[in-house]
Protein backbone atom coordinates (compact mmCIF):
# COMPACT_ATOMS: atom_id res chain seq x y z
CA UNK A 1 0.00 0.00 0.00
CA UNK A 2 1.14 3.51 -0.84
CA UNK A 3 0.36 6.54 1.25
CA UNK A 4 1.59 9.96 0.17
CA UNK A 5 0.70 12.90 2.38
CA UNK A 6 0.84 16.61 1.63
CA UNK A 7 3.41 16.28 -1.17
CA UNK A 8 4.77 19.59 -2.35
CA UNK A 9 7.20 20.16 -5.16
CA UNK A 10 8.30 23.31 -6.93
CA UNK A 11 10.75 23.81 -9.78
CA UNK A 12 12.08 27.26 -9.03
CA UNK A 13 9.10 29.61 -8.72
CA UNK A 14 6.82 27.12 -10.43
CA UNK A 15 4.80 25.08 -7.93
CA UNK A 16 4.07 21.73 -9.56
CA UNK A 17 2.58 19.82 -6.64
CA UNK A 18 0.68 21.86 -4.12
CA UNK A 19 0.05 19.56 -1.18
CA UNK A 20 -1.22 16.33 -2.70
CA UNK A 21 -2.55 13.36 -0.73
CA UNK A 22 -2.64 10.03 -2.50
CA UNK A 23 -3.55 6.63 -1.17
CA UNK A 24 -3.28 3.42 -3.16
CA UNK A 25 -4.46 0.22 -1.52
CA UNK A 26 -2.81 -3.16 -2.05
CA UNK A 27 -4.07 -4.67 -5.30
CA UNK A 28 -5.65 -1.41 -6.35
CA UNK A 29 -5.23 0.01 -9.85
CA UNK A 30 -5.13 3.78 -9.71
CA UNK A 31 -5.11 5.98 -12.79
CA UNK A 32 -3.79 9.52 -12.51
CA UNK A 33 -5.15 11.80 -15.22
CA UNK A 34 -4.88 15.48 -15.94
CA UNK A 35 -3.73 18.03 -18.51
CA UNK A 36 -0.10 18.33 -19.61
CA UNK A 37 1.87 20.15 -16.97
CA UNK A 38 -0.66 19.36 -14.25
CA UNK A 39 2.00 17.62 -12.18
CA UNK A 40 0.83 14.03 -12.61
CA UNK A 41 4.17 12.69 -13.81
CA UNK A 42 5.99 14.64 -11.14
CA UNK A 43 3.71 13.11 -8.52
CA UNK A 44 4.55 9.62 -9.77
CA UNK A 45 8.27 10.43 -9.81
CA UNK A 46 8.04 11.76 -6.27
CA UNK A 47 6.67 8.40 -5.12
CA UNK A 48 10.00 6.70 -5.90
CA UNK A 49 12.04 9.84 -5.28
CA UNK A 50 13.31 10.28 -8.82
CA UNK A 51 12.17 13.79 -8.00
CA UNK A 52 12.88 14.89 -4.45
CA UNK A 53 9.71 16.36 -2.92
CA UNK A 54 10.12 19.65 -1.05
CA UNK A 55 7.73 18.52 1.67
CA UNK A 56 5.45 15.66 2.56
CA UNK A 57 5.59 12.06 3.72
CA UNK A 58 5.63 8.94 1.58
CA UNK A 59 5.02 5.50 2.97
CA UNK A 60 5.19 2.34 0.88
CA UNK A 61 4.54 -0.77 2.96
CA UNK A 62 7.11 -0.66 5.77
CA UNK A 63 9.33 2.06 4.27
CA UNK A 64 8.68 5.69 5.05
CA UNK A 65 10.40 8.96 4.19
CA UNK A 66 9.65 12.54 5.13
CA UNK A 67 10.84 15.32 2.83
CA UNK A 68 12.97 17.33 2.58
CA UNK A 69 15.44 15.37 4.69
CA UNK A 70 15.79 11.98 3.04
CA UNK A 71 19.01 9.98 3.28
CA UNK A 72 20.40 7.90 0.39
CA UNK A 73 19.65 4.80 2.44
CA UNK A 74 16.01 5.73 3.05
CA UNK A 75 15.57 6.63 -0.62
CA UNK A 76 17.02 3.29 -1.68
CA UNK A 77 14.74 1.42 0.75
CA UNK A 78 11.67 3.21 -0.57
CA UNK A 79 12.63 2.68 -4.21
CA UNK A 80 13.22 -1.01 -3.64
CA UNK A 81 9.54 -1.43 -2.86
CA UNK A 82 8.34 -0.20 -6.23
CA UNK A 83 9.33 -0.51 -9.86
CA UNK A 84 8.72 1.94 -12.68
CA UNK A 85 7.71 1.76 -16.31
CA UNK A 86 8.82 4.86 -18.21
CA UNK A 87 7.30 6.65 -21.17
CA UNK A 88 10.61 6.27 -23.03
CA UNK A 89 11.12 2.62 -21.88
CA UNK A 90 14.65 3.33 -20.60
CA UNK A 91 15.88 -0.19 -21.15
CA UNK A 92 19.59 -0.56 -20.38
CA UNK A 93 21.08 -0.02 -23.83
CA UNK A 94 24.21 -2.08 -23.27
CA UNK A 95 22.24 -5.15 -22.13
CA UNK A 96 20.06 -7.64 -24.03
CA UNK A 97 16.35 -7.92 -23.34
CA UNK A 98 16.99 -10.95 -21.13
CA UNK A 99 19.81 -9.20 -19.24
CA UNK A 100 17.59 -6.17 -18.72
CA UNK A 101 15.16 -8.34 -16.79
CA UNK A 102 17.85 -10.33 -14.97
CA UNK A 103 19.95 -7.36 -13.83
CA UNK A 104 17.60 -5.94 -11.20
CA UNK A 105 17.46 -9.39 -9.61
CA UNK A 106 21.16 -10.27 -9.91
CA UNK A 107 22.69 -6.84 -9.26
CA UNK A 108 20.06 -5.22 -7.08
CA UNK A 109 18.85 -8.22 -5.05
CA UNK A 110 21.74 -10.70 -5.29
CA UNK A 111 19.53 -13.44 -6.74
CA UNK A 112 21.72 -16.27 -8.16
CA UNK A 113 22.10 -15.90 -11.94
CA UNK A 114 20.49 -19.25 -12.82
CA UNK A 115 17.43 -18.51 -10.77
CA UNK A 116 17.23 -14.97 -12.19
CA UNK A 117 17.57 -16.25 -15.75
CA UNK A 118 14.74 -18.74 -15.32
CA UNK A 119 12.47 -16.13 -13.82
CA UNK A 120 13.40 -13.55 -16.48
CA UNK A 121 12.62 -16.03 -19.27
CA UNK A 122 9.30 -16.80 -17.65
CA UNK A 123 8.39 -13.10 -17.28
CA UNK A 124 9.44 -12.29 -20.84
CA UNK A 125 7.36 -15.17 -22.18
CA UNK A 126 4.45 -13.83 -20.18
CA UNK A 127 4.67 -10.41 -21.87
CA UNK A 128 5.00 -12.11 -25.27
CA UNK A 129 8.73 -11.75 -25.94
CA UNK A 130 9.98 -14.80 -27.82
CA UNK A 131 13.19 -16.60 -26.92
CA UNK A 132 15.06 -15.28 -29.98
CA UNK A 133 13.98 -11.71 -29.21
CA UNK A 134 15.22 -12.09 -25.62
CA UNK A 135 18.80 -12.27 -26.90
CA UNK A 136 18.48 -8.98 -28.80
CA UNK A 137 19.63 -5.54 -27.70
CA UNK A 138 16.98 -2.87 -27.06
CA UNK A 139 17.92 -0.80 -30.12
CA UNK A 140 16.74 -3.63 -32.39
CA UNK A 141 13.32 -3.94 -30.73
CA UNK A 142 10.11 -2.12 -31.62
CA UNK A 143 8.71 0.38 -29.13
CA UNK A 144 5.99 -2.05 -28.13
CA UNK A 145 8.52 -4.82 -27.54
CA UNK A 146 10.75 -2.50 -25.53
CA UNK A 147 7.88 -1.42 -23.33
CA UNK A 148 6.82 -5.03 -22.74
CA UNK A 149 10.41 -5.90 -21.76
CA UNK A 150 10.40 -2.95 -19.39
CA UNK A 151 7.20 -4.25 -17.79
CA UNK A 152 8.87 -7.65 -17.35
CA UNK A 153 11.84 -5.85 -15.81
CA UNK A 154 9.51 -4.08 -13.39
CA UNK A 155 7.92 -7.38 -12.38
CA UNK A 156 11.33 -9.01 -11.88
CA UNK A 157 11.93 -7.45 -8.48
CA UNK A 158 8.48 -8.48 -7.14
CA UNK A 159 7.62 -4.88 -6.25
CA UNK A 160 4.79 -3.93 -3.92
CA UNK A 161 3.57 -1.60 -6.65
CA UNK A 162 4.43 -0.67 -10.22
CA UNK A 163 4.44 2.98 -11.21
CA UNK A 164 3.67 3.50 -14.91
CA UNK A 165 4.48 6.92 -16.35
CA UNK A 166 2.49 7.36 -19.59
CA UNK A 167 3.51 3.87 -20.72
CA UNK A 168 1.93 4.15 -24.18
CA UNK A 169 2.49 7.83 -25.01
CA UNK A 170 5.68 7.28 -26.99
CA UNK A 171 4.33 4.34 -28.98
CA UNK A 172 3.09 4.29 -32.55
CA UNK A 173 -0.71 3.95 -32.48
CA UNK A 174 -0.68 0.37 -33.80
CA UNK A 175 1.62 -0.72 -30.93
CA UNK A 176 -0.46 0.77 -28.10
CA UNK A 177 -2.87 -2.13 -27.79
CA UNK A 178 -0.19 -4.80 -27.26
CA UNK A 179 1.18 -2.86 -24.28
CA UNK A 180 -2.26 -2.06 -22.87
CA UNK A 181 -3.08 -5.78 -23.06
CA UNK A 182 -0.10 -6.58 -20.85
CA UNK A 183 -1.06 -3.88 -18.33
CA UNK A 184 -4.64 -5.17 -18.33
CA UNK A 185 -3.22 -8.59 -17.56
CA UNK A 186 -1.29 -7.21 -14.55
CA UNK A 187 -4.42 -5.46 -13.30
CA UNK A 188 -6.42 -8.66 -13.48
CA UNK A 189 -3.82 -10.29 -11.23
CA UNK A 190 -4.34 -7.62 -8.62
CA UNK A 191 -0.83 -6.19 -8.83
CA UNK A 192 -0.86 -2.71 -7.33
CA UNK A 193 -0.52 -0.21 -10.17
CA UNK A 194 -0.35 3.56 -10.35
CA UNK A 195 -0.74 4.64 -13.97
CA UNK A 196 -0.32 8.14 -15.32
CA UNK A 197 -2.14 7.98 -18.63
CA UNK A 198 -3.94 9.81 -21.42
CA UNK A 199 -5.83 6.67 -22.42
CA UNK A 200 -9.20 7.58 -20.91
CA UNK A 201 -11.11 4.58 -22.21
CA UNK A 202 -8.41 2.29 -20.87
CA UNK A 203 -8.43 4.06 -17.48
CA UNK A 204 -12.20 3.76 -17.24
CA UNK A 205 -12.01 0.11 -18.11
CA UNK A 206 -9.01 -1.11 -16.11
CA UNK A 207 -8.51 1.26 -13.18
CA UNK A 208 -10.41 0.88 -9.93
CA UNK A 209 -10.09 4.52 -9.07
CA UNK A 210 -9.12 7.67 -10.92
CA UNK A 211 -7.49 10.82 -9.62
CA UNK A 212 -7.82 14.00 -11.69
CA UNK A 213 -5.01 16.49 -11.08
CA UNK A 214 -4.87 20.06 -12.32
CA UNK A 215 -2.53 22.85 -11.27
CA UNK A 216 -0.74 20.64 -8.78
CA UNK A 217 -3.87 19.78 -6.81
CA UNK A 218 -6.32 16.92 -6.81
CA UNK A 219 -9.53 18.28 -8.28
CA UNK A 220 -11.60 15.16 -8.26
CA UNK A 221 -11.23 11.47 -7.45
CA UNK A 222 -13.40 8.42 -7.22
CA UNK A 223 -14.31 5.13 -8.87
CA UNK A 224 -12.90 5.13 -12.40
CA UNK A 225 -16.10 4.87 -14.39
CA UNK A 226 -17.87 7.41 -12.26
CA UNK A 227 -15.17 10.08 -12.63
CA UNK A 228 -14.65 9.54 -16.36
CA UNK A 229 -18.30 9.09 -17.35
CA UNK A 230 -19.93 11.43 -14.84
CA UNK A 231 -17.39 14.03 -13.75
CA UNK A 232 -18.64 16.45 -11.12
CA UNK A 233 -16.24 19.35 -11.43
CA UNK A 234 -16.26 21.81 -14.30
CA UNK A 235 -12.48 21.43 -14.86
CA UNK A 236 -12.74 17.65 -15.03
CA UNK A 237 -15.62 17.92 -17.50
CA UNK A 238 -13.70 20.31 -19.70
CA UNK A 239 -10.56 18.15 -19.59
CA UNK A 240 -12.44 14.98 -20.47
CA UNK A 241 -14.34 16.72 -23.28
CA UNK A 242 -11.02 17.77 -24.82
CA UNK A 243 -9.38 14.43 -24.18
CA UNK A 244 -12.21 12.31 -25.55
CA UNK A 245 -12.99 14.71 -28.36
CA UNK A 246 -16.69 14.37 -27.51
CA UNK A 247 -19.05 17.29 -28.17
CA UNK B 1 70.70 11.52 -54.43
CA UNK B 2 72.48 9.60 -51.75
CA UNK B 3 69.88 7.26 -50.21
CA UNK B 4 70.97 3.85 -48.93
CA UNK B 5 68.05 1.37 -48.71
CA UNK B 6 70.38 -1.39 -47.51
CA UNK B 7 71.41 0.77 -44.55
CA UNK B 8 67.75 1.24 -43.68
CA UNK B 9 67.18 -2.51 -43.50
CA UNK B 10 70.28 -2.87 -41.35
CA UNK B 11 69.32 -0.15 -38.88
CA UNK B 12 65.89 -1.60 -38.16
CA UNK B 13 67.14 -4.54 -36.02
CA UNK B 14 69.27 -2.09 -34.06
CA UNK B 15 66.25 0.07 -33.24
CA UNK B 16 63.70 -2.62 -32.42
CA UNK B 17 65.23 -3.62 -29.03
CA UNK B 18 64.21 -0.13 -27.82
CA UNK B 19 60.63 -0.50 -28.94
CA UNK B 20 59.55 -2.13 -25.63
CA UNK B 21 60.67 1.01 -23.74
CA UNK B 22 58.49 3.19 -25.97
CA UNK B 23 55.55 0.84 -25.61
CA UNK B 24 56.05 0.55 -21.85
CA UNK B 25 55.94 4.33 -21.40
CA UNK B 26 52.91 4.69 -23.67
CA UNK B 27 50.84 1.81 -22.29
CA UNK B 28 51.56 2.33 -18.59
CA UNK B 29 51.02 6.10 -18.88
CA UNK B 30 47.76 5.50 -20.74
CA UNK B 31 46.41 3.06 -18.15
CA UNK B 32 47.23 5.45 -15.30
CA UNK B 33 45.84 8.41 -17.27
CA UNK B 34 42.56 6.57 -17.93
CA UNK B 35 42.15 5.81 -14.22
CA UNK B 36 42.98 9.35 -13.08
CA UNK B 37 40.96 10.85 -15.94
CA UNK B 38 37.93 8.81 -14.94
CA UNK B 39 38.18 9.94 -11.32
CA UNK B 40 38.49 13.57 -12.44
CA UNK B 41 35.60 13.19 -14.89
CA UNK B 42 33.32 11.66 -12.23
CA UNK B 43 34.22 14.44 -9.80
CA UNK B 44 33.43 17.06 -12.42
CA UNK B 45 30.31 15.25 -13.66
CA UNK B 46 28.86 14.88 -10.17
CA UNK B 47 29.95 18.47 -9.37
CA UNK B 48 31.35 17.44 -6.00
CA UNK B 49 32.05 20.73 -4.20
CA UNK B 50 35.71 21.70 -3.57
CA UNK B 51 36.97 18.58 -5.42
CA UNK B 52 35.34 19.93 -8.58
CA UNK B 53 37.26 23.19 -8.30
CA UNK B 54 40.50 21.31 -7.63
CA UNK B 55 39.84 19.10 -10.68
CA UNK B 56 39.17 22.16 -12.84
CA UNK B 57 42.43 23.79 -11.75
CA UNK B 58 44.31 20.55 -12.35
CA UNK B 59 42.89 20.16 -15.85
CA UNK B 60 43.57 23.78 -16.69
CA UNK B 61 47.20 23.56 -15.52
CA UNK B 62 48.11 20.27 -17.17
CA UNK B 63 46.46 21.19 -20.45
CA UNK B 64 48.02 24.62 -20.35
CA UNK B 65 51.69 23.81 -19.67
CA UNK B 66 53.78 22.31 -22.50
CA UNK B 67 54.57 18.63 -22.13
CA UNK B 68 58.29 19.20 -22.22
CA UNK B 69 58.08 21.79 -19.44
CA UNK B 70 56.01 19.34 -17.34
CA UNK B 71 58.57 16.60 -17.82
CA UNK B 72 61.43 18.94 -16.85
CA UNK B 73 59.54 20.15 -13.79
CA UNK B 74 59.07 16.57 -12.63
CA UNK B 75 62.47 15.14 -13.47
CA UNK B 76 64.78 18.10 -12.88
CA UNK B 77 62.61 20.34 -10.73
CA UNK B 78 61.00 18.17 -8.05
CA UNK B 79 64.25 16.65 -6.69
CA UNK B 80 65.37 20.20 -5.89
CA UNK B 81 62.37 20.60 -3.58
CA UNK B 82 62.26 17.02 -2.35
CA UNK B 83 65.77 15.52 -2.23
CA UNK B 84 64.26 12.04 -1.72
CA UNK B 85 63.02 12.22 -5.31
CA UNK B 86 66.52 12.55 -6.75
CA UNK B 87 66.65 8.76 -7.05
CA UNK B 88 63.65 8.84 -9.40
CA UNK B 89 64.53 7.23 -12.74
CA UNK B 90 63.93 8.99 -16.04
CA UNK B 91 61.49 6.22 -16.94
CA UNK B 92 59.42 6.83 -13.82
CA UNK B 93 59.48 10.58 -14.40
CA UNK B 94 58.37 10.14 -18.01
CA UNK B 95 55.50 7.84 -17.02
CA UNK B 96 54.37 10.22 -14.26
CA UNK B 97 54.60 13.20 -16.60
CA UNK B 98 52.68 11.63 -19.47
CA UNK B 99 50.06 10.14 -17.13
CA UNK B 100 49.34 13.47 -15.46
CA UNK B 101 49.13 15.32 -18.75
CA UNK B 102 46.95 12.83 -20.64
CA UNK B 103 44.65 12.48 -17.62
CA UNK B 104 43.74 16.15 -17.98
CA UNK B 105 42.71 15.64 -21.61
CA UNK B 106 40.91 12.38 -20.91
CA UNK B 107 38.97 13.93 -18.02
CA UNK B 108 37.25 16.29 -20.42
CA UNK B 109 36.59 13.53 -22.97
CA UNK B 110 35.14 11.26 -20.27
CA UNK B 111 33.02 14.04 -18.80
CA UNK B 112 31.42 14.70 -22.18
CA UNK B 113 30.91 10.96 -22.67
CA UNK B 114 29.21 10.61 -19.28
CA UNK B 115 26.95 13.53 -20.15
CA UNK B 116 26.05 11.86 -23.44
CA UNK B 117 24.45 8.88 -21.68
CA UNK B 118 20.68 9.34 -21.46
CA UNK B 119 19.57 10.26 -17.95
CA UNK B 120 16.80 7.68 -18.31
CA UNK B 121 19.42 4.95 -17.87
CA UNK B 122 20.28 6.32 -14.44
CA UNK B 123 16.64 6.65 -13.45
CA UNK B 124 15.80 3.15 -14.66
CA UNK B 125 18.60 1.71 -12.55
CA UNK B 126 17.54 3.55 -9.41
CA UNK B 127 13.88 2.75 -10.00
CA UNK B 128 14.63 -0.98 -10.14
CA UNK B 129 16.31 -0.82 -6.75
CA UNK B 130 19.98 -0.49 -7.66
CA UNK B 131 22.38 1.84 -5.89
CA UNK B 132 24.00 4.79 -7.64
CA UNK B 133 27.38 3.03 -7.66
CA UNK B 134 25.83 -0.07 -9.29
CA UNK B 135 24.10 2.05 -11.93
CA UNK B 136 27.31 3.90 -12.80
CA UNK B 137 29.36 0.73 -12.91
CA UNK B 138 26.96 -1.36 -14.96
CA UNK B 139 25.34 1.10 -17.34
CA UNK B 140 26.60 4.68 -17.29
CA UNK B 141 30.35 4.02 -17.45
CA UNK B 142 30.15 1.18 -20.03
CA UNK B 143 27.92 3.26 -22.33
CA UNK B 144 30.09 6.34 -21.83
CA UNK B 145 33.20 4.24 -22.55
CA UNK B 146 31.84 3.29 -25.94
CA UNK B 147 31.09 6.93 -26.73
CA UNK B 148 34.54 7.98 -25.54
CA UNK B 149 36.45 5.32 -27.47
CA UNK B 150 37.28 7.25 -30.69
CA UNK B 151 38.52 10.35 -28.84
CA UNK B 152 40.41 8.23 -26.29
CA UNK B 153 42.09 6.39 -29.15
CA UNK B 154 43.25 9.71 -30.55
CA UNK B 155 44.86 10.54 -27.22
CA UNK B 156 46.68 7.21 -27.20
CA UNK B 157 47.94 7.63 -30.76
CA UNK B 158 49.27 11.06 -29.93
CA UNK B 159 50.84 9.77 -26.69
CA UNK B 160 52.52 6.90 -28.52
CA UNK B 161 54.39 9.41 -30.67
CA UNK B 162 54.92 11.95 -27.93
CA UNK B 163 56.93 9.43 -25.91
CA UNK B 164 59.77 10.44 -28.25
CA UNK B 165 60.32 13.61 -26.22
CA UNK B 166 61.37 11.39 -23.30
CA UNK B 167 64.86 11.39 -24.83
CA UNK B 168 65.24 14.86 -23.31
CA UNK B 169 65.31 13.20 -19.87
CA UNK B 170 68.21 11.04 -21.02
CA UNK B 171 65.92 8.05 -21.48
CA UNK B 172 66.89 5.76 -24.34
CA UNK B 173 63.72 4.80 -26.08
CA UNK B 174 63.49 4.14 -29.79
CA UNK B 175 63.90 7.74 -30.95
CA UNK B 176 66.84 8.41 -28.64
CA UNK B 177 68.56 5.31 -30.02
CA UNK B 178 67.88 6.53 -33.56
CA UNK B 179 69.59 9.83 -32.73
CA UNK B 180 72.61 7.96 -31.36
CA UNK B 181 72.87 5.75 -34.43
CA UNK B 182 72.37 8.62 -36.86
CA UNK B 183 75.01 10.80 -35.27
CA UNK B 184 77.63 8.07 -35.62
CA UNK B 185 76.70 6.89 -39.14
CA UNK B 186 75.74 10.34 -40.48
CA UNK B 187 72.81 8.59 -42.20
CA UNK B 188 70.28 11.00 -40.68
CA UNK B 189 67.57 10.73 -43.29
CA UNK B 190 67.52 6.92 -43.45
CA UNK B 191 67.66 6.47 -39.68
CA UNK B 192 64.94 8.98 -38.89
CA UNK B 193 62.79 7.70 -41.74
CA UNK B 194 63.02 4.16 -40.34
CA UNK B 195 62.16 5.29 -36.84
CA UNK B 196 59.27 7.34 -38.25
CA UNK B 197 57.96 4.30 -40.08
CA UNK B 198 58.19 2.22 -36.90
CA UNK B 199 55.90 4.73 -35.15
CA UNK B 200 53.59 4.68 -38.16
CA UNK B 201 53.32 0.88 -38.07
CA UNK B 202 52.54 0.99 -34.34
CA UNK B 203 49.76 3.50 -34.97
CA UNK B 204 48.35 1.42 -37.83
CA UNK B 205 48.32 -1.72 -35.69
CA UNK B 206 46.73 0.13 -32.79
CA UNK B 207 44.08 1.68 -35.05
CA UNK B 208 43.17 -1.78 -36.32
CA UNK B 209 42.84 -3.07 -32.75
CA UNK B 210 40.66 -0.12 -31.81
CA UNK B 211 38.44 -0.66 -34.82
CA UNK B 212 37.88 -4.26 -33.76
CA UNK B 213 37.08 -3.14 -30.22
CA UNK B 214 34.58 -0.59 -31.53
CA UNK B 215 32.94 -3.29 -33.61
CA UNK B 216 32.68 -5.56 -30.61
CA UNK B 217 31.39 -2.97 -28.14
CA UNK B 218 29.13 -1.50 -30.81
CA UNK B 219 27.08 -4.68 -31.19
CA UNK B 220 24.59 -3.40 -28.62
CA UNK B 221 23.99 -0.13 -30.45
CA UNK B 222 23.58 -1.28 -34.06
CA UNK B 223 20.17 -1.93 -35.53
Amino acid sequence: MIEATRIRKAFGANTVLDGIDLEVGTGEVKAVIGPSGSGKSTLLRCLNLLEAPDAGTIRIEDAQVTAPRISQKEAHALRSRTAMVFQGYNLFRNRTALQNVMDPMVIGRKVPADEARARAQELLARVGISESTQAQYPVTLSGGQQQRVSIARALAVRPHAILLDEPTSALDPELVSEVLAVIRDLASERITLVIVTHEMAFAADVADRVVFIDGGRIVEQGPAREVIEHPQHERTKRFLREELGAP
Amino acid sequence: MDLDPGYMLGVLPELLPYLPVTLLIAVVSMVLAVLLGLVLALIRFARIPVLDQIAQLYISLFRGIPTLVQLFLIYYGLPQLFPAMSTMSALTAAIIGFSLKEASYLAEIFRAALASVDRGQYEAGLATGMTRVQVYRRYIIPQAAFNALPATGNIFVSLLKETSVAFTLGLTEIFAEAKIIASSSFRFFETFLVVGLVYWVMVVVYSWLQQRLEQRLGRAYRR
